[in-house]
């Protein structure tokens, strides 16, 4: 369906600020009515791209595309790419209703039209008693809300989302991330979305923008982006991982056996070719993420061609969902997350634990 | 925080220090108050020490005489000064009604014949100069915009009146200043009454471009070109056309009025002796020769040398002066004034 | 109060700020008020002449503050947010007139604008009588608006920017962003600024008194009761009839612009992007900035002129005489340099303190503090000399003819600045320092030492900046207390002008303001960015 439309293409876009490189060489395409998120530590240029699409810096070089129309020089508002700002940008000196209504008033559009549109969108998002108030009156969650309104009233095509929950409450910044993936779903409406937050990226987005230093470095789907990082910088910025550094030991067409620490690891690549490109003798890096890991339930030598080893718990702590352990083994430390453990006391025993090899990544190097 | 507390005390400490420095040793002084210029002043100044040993202190010196009277009245519950000189007699009478100074009438007066009539009648100020009112014109712009009319330079007040000077008098305002209360007091005095005198005003009055705030205002207008001609007093005005060669005519019409400078002893003044010295002294040949030197005032005493270009104190006619009517009719003059101009 | 009986310092401080503001801000103000009779303020009231300069200032301050509102917007508008070329040089040349001493400023206008004008006459062949309040309007607002456009670029730069770009993403374009957004969110901050220009035209006596002609103003009126007639009683009376109108500005500021205000103080300063313009409004801008930019220089190249050659107006042959002058008048100058930069670091020392105590402690009396150190900016400056010529000179306080009573009068009439900048520049570092100083085992005493002070430096020496130049500029403050001995540069200037000696005047002037300037120079070497002129 549409989603395979490409929306939004950005074609090897550059920014510098004095002598700062803002965006390197960044190319992406932006499906219709999909979610993006563009992902990174501050810094990293994430909202300068998102600047850029809205039309508030310059393209200095490179093309930026909306369909098949080059956009580079048309000014933000008629670009029908509409921005919900970190600060949410509500006018102080206009109510509630002059906030929502400010663009399409604009317009000049016809009095009736304009409280169609907006009781249209107020239904979304349930914010139909603030209409008379400031700003300054309501709360946190609700200016989001509002600031929310005030972007979909235009019915956008692009919809520019920039860290719009960091000013939140946890709990509000939960539920207020699901009730966005559902209205984002229900009206269709292309979006991006920018954020230092892996989590609210992984749940969010249809496709994901790992960014760092002004250059994409990985743009795939959230599970891709979890279980395939690209390289280290996305395998530990996205969650928590265990980095495994070893030597190939050999490689057949189904699996790759990896020495770690003196083990042999299993691995059953995702990668078809990987027999071809990966040879015995090799550094290579291992992923695994600490659920992927199983505690056997009784203690079990190692190297026993099952991926179990064995290794002693030196810290735990409770996270109410789970238990996450640090175990010493293969010479370092591993992070395994226990979901519904049994309540016995595992610090400073030995333990023995399973990881999946088909769970294992290998970092291309 | 304690370092900053402590460099503002040291700060405050240090200036009250400044405040506790002036002891008052020297007993042969006299402290004055001048409202004259800087010169005349501290030649002055010289001229006592050298004639009667006495030191004297100018603690204040600013031309405008109403400044230096406000600062005795702020002063006058711990009065630092001994002497007023300088300023016209009405700011001495002023004050003298104010319960601000002492009577003394000095006996130079007597000795050296000096018009008592120059004096006040109730004996708190010694009239000891004279200044007369005069007329001042661009040379420059006469001689484009008036002589092509045939008319010649003005010499007399009735020339002004003339419709060639429309917006091109510079006069001054005797609801401001009490200079300008003088010089309209003149015209009261020249003419004889006081209905002629409000009809020069209102008849000069379609010809006046501006009434200046202070008495000399005119000086630097006139020279400057904003008008053709106004009038000031005469030895202030001779005094700037000298030391800034400025473009201006003087001329020192026939029935002219003047001005009294006073000098006078100040109520509670710390050295009363010395300053009673000072008040003689400024009736000597020496102190005379000196203000008219330099401030081109006419001295009381007579036979006193002139500077080059001002003209014999007995060729400059002047009105017939009533000091007390002056003094009395101030309210009334202003307002009289005031209903003619519209000011 | 128990806090405070555990810093026993702190009181200590206190006591000192509040018996400081009572002597030398409230107590002259008293003795102004018991000065005339009850029935001279009656007969000084119904005269017809004073309610006619009453209206005449009330005129002026409606038309000379729109306008220098109007053109300060202007200037900060295009100086804080547009690429408008030569921008940093019209935000230089607008900073001229904050230095202005009295008389001389006034008197170029004479010079470039009279009917015998450089500009008027012999470059135009114009007749023009600047003389009138058409005159006095145009030196006012050049006069004023520099003050208005520094505090207004403050007011625009504290407006978030996303709030701009928010709406030109909605659709708002070129003007009807600025229509919309822009100015409605800087009009609060901006009519905070014209009133606190407006006091300032209100007693602004400099301007009036060269070239108002007949056309008198209250502040006027006041001077000349004293320099025509000697009349302090009506003097008091006139300023107190200044203080009403000053004052009940003030107070409006206070209480309804201030509440008004929508500029939020964030820890997150958000870069400003310049944007480009329409290049209508662009050259529109560059024309405006131009032309009064042309204006200013025209006034002080006058000014210069005025101080090399033999006669002003008439004889153009250059001349160094004047400027011996200065040498010989080295004590004065000296003077101004000493006692103002004394004043300025008193006034700013002192409103700190005063603005860390207010805005940081609860204690008795604390509103008074507040209020009593913004008073002085309502107060005109012949107001508090003619006070401080009453209190101080005689005992207990007998501080007659000394540095003293000239250094403390121009500390205290401008400590309302510095508290201002300071109440702001502590509402911005956030509590949470104190807090956390505070948790670390740090006594109040410490926290201000190490945490504020290093903080606080910039608006400090803004504050010191602000004041040394209004100290070292004014003549209204002082000339009812200097004497042979404390005498400083403005007073010779006063005396020089009714001299006639406008070429020595006008030579003393430029050295004032070239001292000015260079203290300026060096605070800005010094501070770079942190150094901050009039930010409200």
């Amino acid at each position: 369906m549409a989603m395979n439309e490409i929306h939004l293409r950005i074609e090897n876009v550059h920014k510098t600020f004095g002598k700062t490189k803002a965006l390197d060489s960044v190319s992406l395409d932006i499906a219709r009515g999909s979610f993006t998120t563009f992902l990174g530590p501050s810094g990293c240029g994430k909202t300068t791209l998102l600047r850029m699409i809205a039309g508030f810096y310059e393209v200095e070089h490179g093309n930026l595309y909306m369909g098949d129309r080059l956009i580079n020089d048309v000014p933000s508002h008629l670009r029908n790419a509409v921005m919900v700002f970190q600060d949410y940008a509500l006018f102080p000196h206009m109510t509630i209703r002059e906030n929502i209504t400010y663009g399409l008033r604009i317009q000049k559009m016809t009095r009736e039209d304009i409280e169609k549109r907006l009781q249209k969108t107020i239904g979304y998002l349930g914010i139909e008693a603030l209409l008379d108030r400031t700003p300054g009156q309501i709360s946190g969650g609700q200016q989001q809300r509002v600031a929310l309104a005030r972007a979909l009233v235009m019915e956008p095509e692009i919809l520019l989302l920039d860290e719009p929950l960091s000013n939140l409450d946890a709990k509000l910044r939960i539920n207020i991330r699901a009730e966005l993936r559902q209205l984002q779903r229900r009206l269709k409406i292309t979006t991006i979305y920018v954020t230092h937050d892996q989590a609210e990226a992984l749940s969010l987005s249809d496709r994901i923008a790992v960014m760092n230093e002004g250059k994409i470095v990985q743009y795939g789907s959230p599970f891709e982006i979890y279980y395939r990082p690209r390289n280290t910088f996305v395998a530990s910025f996205v969650g928590i991982v265990n980095l495994m550094k070893g030597k190939v030991a050999s490689s057949s067409s189904r699996t790759i056996l990896v020495s770690v620490g003196g083990e042999p690891v299993l691995v059953v690549p995702a990668d078809k070719e990987a027999e071809r490109t990966y040879k015995p003798g090799d550094d290579i890096t291992l992923c695994v993420r600490p659920e992927t890991i199983r505690l056997e339930s009784a203690l079990r030598g190692q190297g026993n061609g099952e991926n179990v080893f064995r290794g002693r718990v030196v810290n735990s702590i409770f996270e109410g969902s789970s238990v996450r352990y640090w175990i010493e083994s293969l010479g370092m430390e591993f992070i395994v997350d226990i979901f519904d453990p049994g309540n016995e006391e595992l610090n400073n025993k030995d333990v023995s634990f399973r990881i999946n090899p088909e769970r294992i990544h290998i970092l291309p190097t | 925080m304690k370092k900053m507390l402590l460099v503002l005390l040291v700060f405050l400490i240090a200036m009250s220090a400044f405040g506790a420095g002036q002891g008052e040793t020297a007993e042969k002084k006299v402290v004055i108050y001048a409202a004259l210029d800087e010169k005349t002043t501290s030649e002055l100044a010289a001229a006592f020490k050298e004639a009667t040993g006495f030191t004297a202190e100018i603690a204040l010196q600013i031309e405008q005489a109403g400044t230096v009277a406000a600062r005795i009245k702020t002063e006058a519950s711990n009065p630092r000064a001994d002497v007023l000189i300088g300023g016209n007699s009405n700011f001495h009478s002023d004050l003298a009604r104010g319960g601000f100074l002492q009577k003394y009438t000095s006996p130079v007066i007597k000795e050296a014949g000096i018009n008592p009539n120059l004096m006040d009648p109730d004996g708190y100020w010694t009239g000891w100069y004279l200044g007369a009112l005069c007329l001042l014109y661009n040379e420059k712009l006469y001689n484009e915009k008036i002589k092509p009319l045939g008319l010649k330079p003005p010499t007399t007040w009735d020339d002004l009146l003339d419709p060639a000077y429309k917006g091109r008098v510079i006069a001054s305002n005797p609801a401001t200043t009490g200079g300008a209360y003088l010089m309209m007091a003149a015209q009261i005095f020249r003419l004889g009454s006081e209905r002629a005198g409000f009809d020069y005003i209102r008849k000069l009055h379609p010809n006046v471009a501006q009434y200046t705030k202070g008495a000399n205002g005119s000086i630097p207008l006139v020279s400057q070109g904003e008008a053709i001609v106004g009038f000031a007093w005469g030895h202030d005005t001779l005094k700037q056309k000298m030391q800034g060669n400025l473009p201006i005519v003087v001329v020192f019409p026939k029935d002219t009025g003047f001005e009294i400078g006073g000098a006078s002893v100040l109520k509670g003044a710390p050295h009363a002796e010395a300053a009673k010295k000072f008040l003689d002294f400024l009736l000597s040949p020496a102190a005379g020769k000196i203000n008219a030197r330099n401030g081109y005032r006419y001295p009381v005493r007579g036979g006193v040398e002139l500077p080059a270009g001002v003209p014999p104190f007995e060729q400059v006619k002047l009105a017939p002066w009533d000091l007390k009517k002056a003094d009395e009719n101030v309210d009334k003059w202003k307002k009289e004034w005031a209903s003619i101009t519209g000011m | 109060m128990k806090r405070i009986a555990k810093e026993p310092f702190l009181a200590v401080v206190m006591l000192f700020i509040i018996s400081c503001l009572f002597l030398f801000v409230i107590y002259p103000i008293v003795r102004v008020f018991l000065y005339p009779s009850g029935k001279e303020l009656i007969t000084v009231l119904s005269h017809p002449r004073y309610i006619k300069a009453i209206f005449n200032s009330l005129f002026m301050v409606v038309l000379s503050t729109s306008s220098s509102a109007f053109v300060g917007f202007v200037f900060a508008y295009t100086i804080a947010r547009t690429d408008v070329p030569l921008r940093k040089y019209f935000k230089l040349i607008s900073l001229l007139p904050l230095f202005s001493p009295p008389f001389m400023v006034a008197f170029s206008y004479i010079m470039m604008f009279g009917k015998n004008g450089i500009i008027t006459a012999k470059l135009l062949g114009l007749s023009v009588n600047i003389f009138g309040w058409h005159g006095l309007w145009l030196a006012q607002t050049i006069a004023f608006f520099p003050i208005a456009a520094l505090m207004m670029e403050g007011v625009l730069q504290s407006i978030p920017p996303s709030l701009e770009y928010a709406g030109r993403n909605l659709g708002a374009t070129g003007f009807t962003l600025f229509k919309t957004i822009t100015f409605p969110l800087a009009r609060p901050g901006v009519a905070g600024a014209a009133l606190l220009v407006s006091i300032q035209v209100l007693a602004d006596f400099g301007n009036p008194i060269m070239i108002s002609g007949d056309f008198s103003v209250v502040a006027t009126e006041a001077w000349m009761r004293i320099e025509g007639w000697a009349d302090v009683s009506g003097a008091a009376i006139l300023s107190l009839v200044l203080l009403v109108p000053s004052f009940s500005i003030f107070l409006f500021q206070r209480l309804w612009v201030g509440k008004k205000s929508y500029v939020t103080i964030t820890g997150k300063s958000t870069q400003i992007d310049i944007r480009r313009i329409g290049s209508f409004m662009r050259w529109f801008l560059f024309a405006f900035c131009s032309v009064f930019s042309l204006l200013i220089l025209l006034v002080y190249l006058a000014l210069f002129m005025g101080a090399f050659v033999n006669g002003w107006g008439f004889d153009w042959t250059p001349t160094l005489r004047y400027v011996r002058e200065i040498f010989s008048r080295s004590t004065e100058v000296t003077n101004s340099l000493v006692f103002s930069l004394l004043a300025g670091g008193g006034s700013a020392l002192f409103s700190m303190v005063a603005a860390y105590l207010v805005s940081r402690k609860k204690f008795f009396l604390r509103r008074f503090v507040d209020f009593t150190c913004i008073l002085p900016t309502a107060l005109p400056g012949i107001f508090l000399g003619i006070g401080y010529s009453i209190a101080f000179t005689r005992p207990p306080v007998d501080l007659h003819g000394t540095a003293a009573i000239i250094i403390l009068s121009l500390m205290f009439w401008n400590i309302a600045m510095g508290y201002q900048t300071g109440i702001g520049a502590f509402q911005q570092i956030s509590p949470s320092f104190h807090e956390a100083a505070s948790n670390l085992g740090a006594s109040s005493m410490r926290i201000f030492k190490e945490i504020e002070i290093p903080l606080i430096k910039g608006p400090f020496f803004s504050a010191f900046i602000v004041s040394f130049i209004r100290a070292i500029t004014t003549l209204s403050v002082i000339v009812f207390l200097a004497t042979s001995k404390n005498v400083v540069a403005t007073f010779s200037i006063m005396n020089l002008v009714s001299d006639g000696f406008y070429g020595k005047a006008a030579a003393l002037t430029c050295s004032l303001l070239i001292i000015a300037f260079l203290v300026l120079g060096i605070a800005k070497l010094a501070l770079g960015k942190r150094f901050e002129l009039f930010k409200v």
